[in-house]
């Protein structure tokens, strides 16, 4: 590890989630809280990836499966599934991950530009890829998540509607 | 203008923005003013009143260093003076003067408004108060600017083509064609101006009101909704545990938990009541006067009057009923459309009148009053009336209906008609060709404020519509009903009534299903079926329980002429809910209107009924053709 007490300005804290196997983290300034899996209700005709809103002491939150969103495949909560609630540019959003695992100081001299081809990850919300010790950190830029086909198909979504399945995993892969 | 003009100058912003304030407040009231000065010239206190406004806006304008309004509104200021001591001999030509300073005032504060000065050619205005002034004026000898920069208008000349669509039109020279010119007219209309600008006055000098931005007024409704919330979810915690306590008999615990639950019952029916009346309360903050969308009307009367050379009459009544702020700004524009649209299609031409024996002067009533928690606002007019023969005759040719959807039209049916998209009216009447007023806008803004327009019109007497409108946007009565394992609310406006589904009481015509209630055919819509009530995390109970029709209810729903019975399988109850928005990133969605949180904290969709039926018509083709005759999920 690195020393924790080194303050420079180019070293940047990420809360690292892991989501199907992978590692992933994103800006902790974004980061509002971290909570545990509430019951979600389903908006109809909304994205496939849009898995429902939740209450969150009041407020509404719509939720996104981040599984769904990669384009991995889903499977079912379970004890360390937690919601990262993250204040995008517009509004707060849940995402669900398969756990939260710890937060991580990056120096910005170790990110590197995403390669285009080297995951099966939607290029618009990498914001980069960080060098660890033993491992390799990707991290998303959260505010990127609608690509600019998700956002037709939510404008778009007057038109068709039982087949809300393929748009979304079509952008996704 | 240059930088180092006080607009610009950091210090001053206050100063600027009261005084862009005080004179928006100010022009409010002027116009009804002028105009009832031209009825009334010689009343003096309304000179005074007006020589006030005008006089207010001069100092203010001089002191930041407005040049073209101080000037303007001096020069005004003096006509108004020269007419409070009887020196001008008054002519109605002048009031279209004054509309046009008044006009090129209204520019002026605007560009003030944007921060980007830009000189008017004032010359022509300037000399023609001038002239008021000097006793030299002269109906028709002087023309004046647009303040929009357009051609200059001719005042007073006697050509009845050179009635344009600018403001401050032409024609004043002959009072019989001015609408407002006639001083022995519309005593409703003149009392109400007259209200207006007296309010208006009043509330600039009431020392016990202040100004409160919109905004911390919606912060205000947003927490007393959160409180609204809680309590709910309180007074249901209480109604359990009195509950369980009242299962348990173990007598000795029992006495002293139930006096502590007595009295927490107690707290909770204050918290209760309390909150109810803060609600209230501050839902009360945000009530205006509907007199602010109204008091726009007469001058829009009068000049559409001379711009149809027609002779109108505006009534107004209850412009003191309140609603709130947020739909005041949206019903303006569908208001005017409807006003537009009784002074052209509606009201005949002054001939076309005499020759049916009315008054050639014809009438427009607009009106507002309570029901209940909605506002009913009328717009009616003593003209040609809508022809339903006409109209489905125009739906046949335009290929909105084929002859026999037609036929079977009842009248009221037939004056829905016009609100079709692309349906133009212009040919009901006839003279007038008509700018598009579009009625389906109309149709379409009020649906989104929830509200409904209906029309009711007698051939040759005369047409009325009449919106009902929600008083607040923000809490909504709505039916909850549960459709799988999932709970909607349906707004409750749009409902009409539940009934209680027997087996045969669905029959299918051509694919789709239908049932026949109190002599109407109308479309079912399985809400389990609409809204894919089948989501992965309802953990495979999936759609098979709403396809048993046994305990199944339809709630029939009507929104502008549409109508469906939209099946669920149970109504929970009758509840009022405080409407969230879902977010930008899902406020498309078609059908869901916002969502609510119910006093358990469980989020429900709001459905938008309107929406959903309309979306359900536009994919029922594309199914029909892809699916032929395989209906999903109602097979057995």
């Amino acid at each position: 590890m690195r020393d924790p007490d080194s303050q420079t300005e180019d070293v940047r804290q990420f809360v690292s989630f892991i989501v199907a196997e992978e590692e992933f983290g994103v800006d902790i300034l974004t980061v509002q809280e971290i909570i545990r899996p509430v019951e979600i209700t389903r908006v109809p005709h909304a994205p496939d990836f849009v898995e429902g809103v939740i209450n969150l002491r009041g407020r509404i939150l719509p939720i996104i499966d981040l599984r769904t969103r990669l384009g991995f495949p889903e499977r079912d909560q379970d004890e360390d599934t937690r919601i990262l609630v993250v204040e995008l540019e517009d509004q707060t959003v849940g995402f669900i991950t398969d756990s939260v695992r710890e937060v991580l100081r990056v120096e910005e001299s170790t990110i590197e530009p995403a390669p285009d081809l080297a995951t099966n990850i939607d290029t618009h919300f990498l914001r980069g890829v960080a060098k660890l010790e033993e491992r390799l950190l990707i991290l998303l830029d959260l505010d990127g998540i609608f690509s600019k086909e998700e956002e037709e198909a939510l404008q778009g979504m007057e038109g068709e509607e039982e087949s809300d399945a393929p748009a979304a995993q079509g952008a996704a892969a | 203008m240059d930088e180092q003009h006080p607009l610009h100058d950091d210090g001053m912003q206050e100063i600027v923005e009261s005084f862009v304030v005080e004179a928006t407040e100010i022009y409010d009231g002027l116009e009804g003013d002028l105009l009832q000065l031209e009825k009334t010239p010689e009343d003096e206190e309304l000179v005074d009143s007006v020589f006030r406004d005008v006089h207010t806006v001069k100092g203010t304008a001089g002191f930041l260093d407005l040049e073209q309004l101080s000037t303007l509104a001096h020069r005004f200021e003096e006509v108004l003076d020269a007419m409070r001591d009887q020196e001008v001999d008054f002519v109605p030509a002048m009031t279209d003067v004054m509309l046009c300073a008044f006009d090129h005032m209204k520019v002026l504060t605007q560009q003030v408004i944007d921060r980007e000065l830009e000189p008017l050619d004032l010359e022509p205005l300037l000399d023609a108060l001038e002239a008021i002034n000097e006793g030299t004026f002269e109906a028709g000898a002087v023309s004046l600017p647009d303040p929009d920069g357009g051609a200059p208008q001719d005042v007073g000349g006697d050509a009845p083509e050179s009635t344009e669509e600018a403001a401050g039109g032409a024609e004043s020279g002959s009072t019989e064609t001015a609408a407002s010119s006639d001083a022995g007219s519309g005593s409703d209309a003149s009392s109400s101006s007259d209200d207006g600008g007296g309010r208006g006055d009043s509330e600039r000098k009431a020392p016990d009101t202040i100004r409160v931005e919109v905004s911390r007024l919606n912060e205000l409704m947003d927490l007393v909704g959160e409180l609204v919330l809680g309590r709910n979810r309180l007074l249901q915690l209480i109604t359990d545990a009195r509950t369980e306590h009242d299962a348990r008999s173990d007598a000795d615990e029992s006495l002293r938990l139930d006096s502590l639950l007595s009295e927490l019952e107690e707290a909770s029916d204050k918290v209760d009541y309390t909150t109810t009346d803060l609600q209230s309360a501050i839902m009360q903050t945000r009530m205006v006067e509907v007199g602010q969308v109204f008091g726009k009307f007469p001058r829009v009367v009068r000049d559409l009057a001379r711009e149809f050379d027609k002779q109108i009459n505006l009534t107004v009544e209850g412009e003191d009923t309140e609603l709130d702020k947020s739909l005041i700004e949206e019903i303006g524009d569908p208001l005017l459309h409807l006003v537009r649209n009784a002074a052209d299609h509606g009201i005949e031409s002054p001939e076309e009148r005499k020759e049916k024996g009315k008054d050639p002067r014809g009438e427009i009533h607009l009106s507002a009053s309570h029901a209940g928690n909605h506002i009913i606002i009328e717009i009616a007019d003593d003209g040609a009336g809508l022809d339903p023969d006409v109209l489905k005759r125009k739906a046949i040719e335009k290929e909105v209906l084929t002859e026999d959807e037609a036929t079977d039209l009842s009248d009221a049916e037939a004056y829905q008609l016009i609100f079709r998209p692309g349906f133009s009216t212009t040919e009901e009447v006839g003279q007038v060709s008509g700018r598009g007023v579009g009625m389906d806008v109309v149709k379409t803004n009020l649906a989104e404020l929830n509200g409904t327009i209906d029309i009711d019109s007698t051939l040759g007497e005369g047409t009325r519509f009449t919106l009902k409108l929600p008083l607040t946007l923000a809490i909504l009565q709505s039916m909850l009903v549960r459709s799988g394992a999932e709970t909607f609310a349906i707004p409750l406006y749009a409902v009409s009534e539940a009934v209680r589904l027997e087996p045969d009481m669905i029959d299918t015509i051509q694919e789709g299903e239908v049932i026949e209630h109190r002599d109407r055919v109308i479309p079912v819509m399985r809400l389990g079926e609409v809204l894919n009530v089948q989501s992965p995390d309802a953990g495979g109970q999936r759609a098979d329980r709403f396809s048993d029709k046994k305990d199944a209810y339809a709630v029939v729903v009507s929104v502008a002429h549409r109508r469906a019975a939209v099946v669920v399988d149970e109504l929970i109850s009758q509840e009022e809910v405080v409407i969230k928005s879902l977010g930008d990133y899902l406020k498309s969605v078609p059908g869901v209107a916002g969502s609510t949180i119910l006093g358990d904290g469980q989020v429900i969709m709001v459905l938008d009924v309107g929406e959903m039926i309309q979306h359900e018509e536009l994919t029922a083709e594309a199914e029909a053709v892809e699916a032929e005759g395989s209906p999903a999920a109602s097979s057995k």
